[in-house]
């Protein structure tokens, strides 16, 4: 009960941030708590130009949860790094398009503005929890730094506060625990501390980045529903980047499908697993194995992900796409096909067509 | 049918040692007590969480970590009798493909040198290369023909992986994750084994490439009976390609069965909250399920009793005070749980 108090008081303390200021006008014409358009992000490196994201566009509303769906080297991550501004320039550069935060373009604003939002207006959580936590502070210096960087209160009000988020996120008896290192905890427990340092200041926004792939499935599924509570409780937008389909299906309003830094389908969730549009998430889809029926062959996407110093002309999966056909050479863009279902291929009817047919 | 491998009752103890003096303060117990057997030709699964010591039974079974005690026998030989000599030679038939394909692979080395060492180290395939080959006036005089032949056989061994000959002389830097995957296998393969040990052979890849991956696996297995001893945290690949499965829980087999059966009618509450984790991609808005609270004890000291009575959501007094027996619940579906009778009833629906 006490810590219900606790919250809500904390809760009015921070309730109205004064960062970004919020330009009534832009929030206007700007309905989506995040909108990424056309953004481009190259790198620079020694054997050419790598386009790892080329024209991404995205948006994600309050509350909504977006998963952003692709195989190692399509660019999701690149695309979730660059909404905090995460990567060093150079090697990377921002080639072009908008990152709008509440109508904000988050692409314009200096490193000192940057430090405003992230960790408070939009948090990030990681695979590999130590790749974020400090080995050298305790769990508990860490949670009240995030507090006390963002939030004029006392040591002893952030250690309470700090307590009260790891009460939250499950780890037992949480007073011990705030002295304790990274080391000393088990990995899904990790996990947890760093949930906690993330959610700390209560973002509007959580960009998450494959957060239980490193786990077993049974702390990947106590992790998952432990986001779950937390988004509902917070009344907060995530965005999921992961490759497992299922974690998609159980967790996610929409999805976004990346191949070769592009998006090439967008989707309300029921809509791409009942009714894939492109050649690329079909293949996926008939890839999986599954536990519902054993077959004698996995279907199979042929070759690999083309490198991307060397990206095919037009489409970019029509080198390993069994539909393709002269016009592929054109770059197919991404258009609607069914409500709020966009892909980006030349054959989309036909592909929908064939994933019902093969039901 | 006649079993290639049979392990029985396997122990591995790693010693805890501390001070300055260094004593042994207490064991890991990362495996205890291990049996299983698998029949020429087929595939067992070992399924658990990290930490249940499923690698370290892989490993034992090869003598690439010494087992603390237990028999391993292959083929009709006793392995853990064997001398270093004679060890060598049996690894020859015994081989294993690791989950990093990169840290098992030498970055120095080129793929068709890395491949041809083990070729002519032990002289196996050799006498197989074509022997018309000796009288072909077009060779390169400073190879000798063993040289050559062993070449041959890299070349067949790169095709026989879906890869081409001339990768032969590239570095393994060069290749993409599921190529260097196939190069793993192919060099499990260059020495004809009987026996592959595939430890998360397949976990560090995109789906689309470990569709590839496992079908390959399979269609070696087909080609050259094969047998595998699967080894992975995922249930819904391991269905895929196996025959049986032993779920291990805390350096135990907590339930053993082949595929269909284990999936069809999981009994141990351990098995069953393992298919329940599964995300399954079918969307049905978001759900409810069944989970295991808290973490996997630690190895040093594990729950006496049966050892999933801290998470288990059906556990009893009894549960606590005697490692329960494994018992035959139908042919070839062994359960070690005393609650099989509440359990039967909370299996996950499959559909």
């Amino acid at each position: 009960m006490i810590s219900k108090i606790q919250i809500s008081n904390f809760k009015s303390q921070i309730s109205d941030q004064e960062f970004p200021a919020r330009d009534p006008q832009s929030s206007i014409l700007d309905p989506h708590l995040l909108h990424v358009s056309n953004l481009r992000v190259y790198f620079r490196t020694d054997s050419g130009l790598v386009q790892a994201v080329d024209g991404v566009s995205l948006e994600i509303d309050a509350g909504e949860t977006l998963g952003l769906v692709g195989e190692s080297g399509c660019g999701k991550s690149v695309t979730a790094y660059s909404i905090l501004k995460l990567l060093p320039v150079p090697p990377a550069e921002y080639a072009g398009g908008e990152i709008k935060f509440r109508g904000e373009n988050l692409l314009s604003l200096d490193e000192k503005a940057m430090r405003r939002v992230r960790g408070n207006l939009v948090s990030m959580i990681f695979q590999e929890p130590m790749s974020s936590l400090n080995p050298i502070m305790s769990i508990g210096a860490q949670i009240t730094e995030a507090i006390r960087e963002h939030r004029k209160v006392s040591r002893r009000e952030s250690r309470e506060i700090a307590i009260e988020m790891l009460r939250r996120v499950r780890i037992p008896s949480p007073e011990t625990r705030f002295d304790e290192y990274p080391h000393q905890l088990s990995g899904g427990m990790k996990q947890r501390a760093m949930i906690a340092m993330a959610l700390v200041c209560r973002p509007s926004l959580l960009i998450a980045d494959e957060p239980t792939t490193a786990l077993d499935v049974t702390i990947q599924a106590q992790i998952l529903e432990l986001l779950n509570e937390l988004q509902q409780e917070l009344n907060m937008s995530v965005l999921l980047i992961t490759h497992d389909l299922g974690v998609v299906a159980e967790t996610c309003d929409r999805v976004a499908v990346m191949y070769a830094g592009k998006i090439v389908e967008s989707a309300p969730v029921a809509s791409l697993f009942e009714t894939p549009r492109h050649p690329y998430t079909h293949g996926l889809f008939r890839s999986l194995p599954t536990l519902t029926e054993k077959k004698k062959q996995l279907a199979v996407i042929p070759g690999s992900v083309p490198s991307p110093l060397d990206f095919p002309s037009g489409c970019r999966f029509r080198t390993r796409c069994s539909m393709a056909q002269e016009v592929c050479r054109q770059e197919p863009l991404l258009r609607e096909i069914a409500p709020a279902h966009f892909a980006a291929c030349h054959f989309s009817e036909e592909v929908g067509t064939l994933a019902r047919g093969a039901e | 049918m006649e079993d290639i491998l049979i392990v029985e009752d396997l122990v591995k103890h790693y010693p805890i040692r501390k001070g300055v003096v260094p004593r042994t303060v207490g064991y890991v117990r990362a495996v205890d007590g291990v049996s299983f057997s698998i029949a020429r030709g087929k595939t067992l699964s070992l399924v658990g969480e990290s930490g249940c010591g499923k690698t370290t039974t892989g490993r034992a079974i090869l003598r690439l970590v010494e087992p603390t005690s237990g028999r391993v026998t292959f083929e009709g030989r006793d392995v853990f009798s064997l001398g270093e000599r004679e060890m060598r030679k049996l690894r020859r038939e015994m081989q294993i493909i690791f989950q990093d394909p990169y840290g098992s692979l030498n970055p120095r080395m080129t793929v068709g040198a890395m491949l041809e060492e083990p070729i002519l180290v032990h002289g196996i395939g050799l006498q197989e290369a074509n022997n018309d080959e000796s009288n072909d006036k077009t060779k390169t005089p400073t190879l000798t023909s063993r040289t050559r032949r062993a070449r041959q056989r890299v070349a067949e061994l790169l095709n026989l992986v879906g890869l081409s000959p001339e990768h032969a002389s590239r570095y393994p830097h060069e290749f993409s994750g599921g190529q260097r995957q196939r190069l793993g296998i192919a060099r499990a393969l260059a020495l004809q084994p009987k026996l592959i040990v595939c430890d998360e052979a397949v976990s560090a890849l995109d789906v689309s490439i470990q569709a590839q991956i496992l079908n390959l696996l399979r269609e070696l297995q087909e080609r050259f009976d094969l047998t595998y001893l699967f080894i992975a945290h995922d249930l819904s690949v391991v269905k895929h390609i196996s025959h049986s499965i032993a779920v291990m829980y805390l350096g135990e087999i907590v339930e053993e069965s082949d595929s269909e059966e284990i999936f069809a009618r999981p009994m141990h509450p351990y098995t069953q909250a393992l298919l329940a984790s599964i995300p399954i991609p079918v969307p049905r808005g978001k759900q409810e399920r069944v989970r295991l609270e808290g973490d996997v004890p630690t190895p040093i000291d594990p729950p006496a009793g049966c050892r999933f009575h801290t998470r288990c959501p059906i556990a009893i007094e009894e549960c606590k005070l005697a490692k329960p027996p494994m018992i035959e619940i139908s042919r070839g579906h062994r359960v070690a749980c005393i609650r099989t009778d509440v359990s039967a009833d909370l299996a996950p629906k499959i559909k």
